[in-house]
């Protein structure tokens, strides 16, 4: 092996780093290219090169709709990052108890996980339906007539729940994971010290639970900010633009109608959504890492 | 020990070079709505005219009614390989939406297809597609001569030439059902006073006078249409064609306001309070329920109400009755629908003329129709409930506003922030699209100049 012995790591990792070049980096790098073209994604029609021209029109001729997407997306990045986050630890806090049927319990908060952004939002879908759905006629038992994904007032809040419900499962085992690495003995002590069950959780459960805060925080929010299928399937960024996040505006203006298709544009839009991204995904990275040596 | 190792990485290479390719056919067969047929285009012209060739042609799917096309696209086929044997049609539908469109892009820009389905031309249709660039002449078809004229200028000419094939049109109207409608003695209105008057009799027998089902928010524009049509265009008749033509145009004019308060105050006043969380895909069904006297849709529904097998026994329709001038109501919006184009790289380029010229023989024609019940571009007679109903209707038509924006023009052309919301005025809501529209222009200025007068003149009659 001798002199040659160093080469075996790069070699095993060249067929993986070869497809993630080829499917990740390589579409990342045209999508940043097409951002400073006119391109329109039909046949022959003409790419022009246009510099910086779809970032002015982003910023300038856009504002109404890039601020307004924008504040949708911090809603439902921050809703979605600090309730699920909050439910899962303490759910799993819960099932890390002793308690019977927690198994099956466990299994059944994980089950969205498994079924996909799709499924999840398809059933949803039918659930709020306006007219049949079961969650509209549970409210009409209590005299309100919901239309929730059809009202601009609440469809972005519908959209929430189903996205922690969707998730929650993921965050709750991370959680779950990371409480049964604590080290009982701990417990036991502060026991002894005369902690209350609350307290335990509070300043021993949390503080341990650190790396599993910042993993879940970080997956969160990345997943917010990119992430487009469920408000896809659930209400298309509508109604009345109301649940139009970032990604959601990219898809749209990529793909949508013949006089909104505009994939040139949309790909500088995805790279605004990207530098939001590596920004906040920078900061509270080192915030929460920083925060996980204090603690 | 260094010749196994040569043999190793020899190995390794070829492995991460075989993964690549793997991944890369899994990539283009998932994107490829049905493999089978995909080569179709690119396969070698008939020797001398008589050898076997496939022709591939891809459309979208349209509803409920899509097992009914497939099964009239399969009856003309069957009858065109008895005159041309050694033609093979490989018909496919691509789904419907944005998933149509991302279809057909692909399968033109990998020229995997010979003939592909498109709307009547409108201006976007023109910028996107170039059909002088990318689209057969078919000014030459003896077909031709079969269609209207009129279809034929607004739907299927560019420059002189005609460039596809257009089999229908959509009209904009309001279906009802008519045993509703009767019970109650009411008649088809012809002003906005009598359509309230007539919604107001069926909201105090506890009936829902209309249906709509805006989700996704794009099924506004048949709403829209039928206002803009009647209360907006008849005070400003060149808004359009001045737009396109000029690039100018004032949506904060008094007729627009009042376009945009009348569309606010019958949709508060008159719709089903859940219409904007209704699945629009779900609306015929819906109709066909019973629950509902009328329902502002497309021309193209009639068979979708019929395929659901409505409880009522009698369906109707009326021209959308939203000005107070009877006059400006009996004008019905139209724009083109199904069109064949046939691509200029196929290379089968006969076969598809003479597939396209045999489509619009008259005999072909009316039985294609006759299934799907589309407004026809050709002067054919169609039976059934739902040409019975809408025949009456259609005396004067002009182009609906539904597709006349340009690409780029990103303002809200549904009016749906206007119409789901309540945080616009009338005023207000003028002001927001005028600005729209304004801050979009870098967007669609450079095709102003495209379409002169003399075009407008054709398209908008």
């Amino acid at each position: 092996m001798g002199r040659t012995a160093g080469i075996w790591p790069y070699v095993c990792l060249a067929p993986a780093l070869a497809l993630f070049l080829l499917l990740e980096i390589l579409p990342a790098l045209g999508t940043s290219v097409f951002s400073l073209t006119d391109y329109t994604g039909l046949p022959n029609v003409p790419i022009h090169w246009v510099g910086l021209d779809n970032y002015t029109g982003l910023f300038a001729a856009q504002q109404t709709f890039l601020l307004r997407a924008l504040a949708v997306t911090a809603i439902f990045s921050l809703l979605v990052t600090v309730l699920q986050n909050g439910f899962a630890v303490l759910i799993a806090w819960l099932l890390n108890s002793r308690i019977r049927g927690q198994l099956a319990v466990r299994s059944l908060i994980f089950l969205p996980v498994v079924l996909g952004a799709t499924v999840n939002g398809l059933t949803w879908y039918v659930m709020f339906n306006p007219l049949q759905g079961p969650v509209t006629l549970l409210l009409q038992h209590f005299g309100i007539r919901a239309n929730l994904l059809g009202a601009p007032s609440t469809a972005l809040y519908a959209v929430i729940w189903v996205q922690i419900w969707a998730n929650l499962g993921f965050s709750m085992m991370v959680f779950l994971a990371g409480m049964q690495s604590i080290d009982a003995e701990i417990y036991e002590a502060g026991r002894i010290d005369g902690t209350s069950p609350w307290s335990a959780f509070r300043h021993l459960t949390i503080p341990l639970l650190a790396p599993s805060i910042t993993i879940n925080v970080l997956l969160a929010i990345i997943g917010t900010i990119t992430g487009f299928e469920l408000i896809f399937v659930l209400t298309d960024g509508g109604p009345a633009l109301a649940s139009q996040t970032l990604g959601m505006w990219v898809f749209n203006t990529a793909f949508f109608t013949s006089v909104s298709r505009l994939p040139g544009f949309a790909s500088a839009i995805a790279m605004v959504q990207f530098a939001i991204v590596f920004v906040i995904a920078i900061v509270m990275q080192s915030y929460l890492r920083r925060r996980e040596a204090v603690l | 020990m260094t010749l196994s190792r040569r043999r190793l990485l020899g190995t390794f290479g070829l492995g991460a070079g075989a993964v690549v390719l793997a991944a890369c056919g899994q990539s283009q067969s998932a994107t490829t709505p049905a493999a089978t047929s995909a080569p179709a285009a690119a396969a070698p012209p008939a020797a001398g005219g008589a050898g076997p060739v496939t022709i591939s042609v891809i459309s979208w799917n349209s509803g409920s009614s899509s097992e009914a096309f497939q099964n009239a696209i399969g009856q003309i086929n069957s009858l065109f390989k008895q005159k041309q044997p050694n033609v093979t049609i490989n018909f496919e539908l691509l789904g419907q939406g944005a998933t149509w469109t991302q279809a057909q892009t692909s399968r033109i820009a990998s020229q995997t297809t010979d003939i592909s389905a498109n709307y009547g031309f409108a201006p976007q249709d023109i910028i996107n597609f170039q059909p002088d660039t990318q689209f057969l002449d078919l000014s030459g078809l003896s077909a031709l001569k079969n269609f209207d004229q009129t279809s034929i200028q607004r739907f299927m000419t560019w420059k002189g030439k005609v460039w596809q094939m257009t089999l229908a049109y959509v009209g904009h109207i309001v279906w009802t059902n008519q045993d509703m409608l009767d019970k109650y003695n009411l008649k088809s209105p012809t002003t906005y006073a009598e359509w309230t008057a007539m919604c107001e009799t069926l909201k105090s027998n506890g009936e829902t006078p209309i249906l709509y089902a805006a989700k996704p928010s794009t099924a506004l524009t048949r709403y829209t249409s039928l206002l803009e049509m009647n209360v907006g265009r008849p005070k400003h008749p060149s808004f359009w064609s001045d737009l396109l033509v000029t690039g100018k145009a004032d949506f904060t004019t008094p007729e627009w306001i009042d376009t945009f308060r009348r569309a606010k105050e019958f949709l508060t006043k008159e719709f089903d309070p859940a219409f904007s969380g209704i699945d629009y895909p779900t609306s015929a069904s819906q109709f066909a329920t019973g629950k509902y006297a009328m329902w502002p849709e497309g021309s193209f529904s009639g068979g979708d109400i019929m395929a659901a097998k409505p409880t009522f026994q009698k369906l109707g329709a009326f021209n959308a009755a939203f000005a107070d001038d009877a006059g400006a109501n009996a004008i019905q919006p139209v724009y083109g629908d199904l069109s064949w184009s046939g691509l200029r790289y196929s290379k089968n380029a006969d076969a598809v003329q003479q597939w396209l010229d045999f489509f619009g023989q008259k005999e072909n024609f009316q039985t294609f129709m006759q299934v799907l019940q589309y407004y026809p571009t050709q002067q054919v007679q169609l039976t059934g409930p739902v040409p019975q109903a809408e025949a009456p209707l259609l005396t004067k038509t002009a182009v609906s506003q539904t597709r006349l924006a340009l690409p780029g023009m990103t303002y809200d052309n549904q009016w749906s922030e206007l119409l789901l919301s309540d945080q616009y005025t009338p005023e207000s809501y003028a002001a927001y699209v005028q600005k729209n529209l304004d801050d979009s222009r870098p967007q669609w200025q450079k095709y102003i100049g495209m379409f002169d007068a003399d075009w407008a003149k054709l398209y908008f009659g």
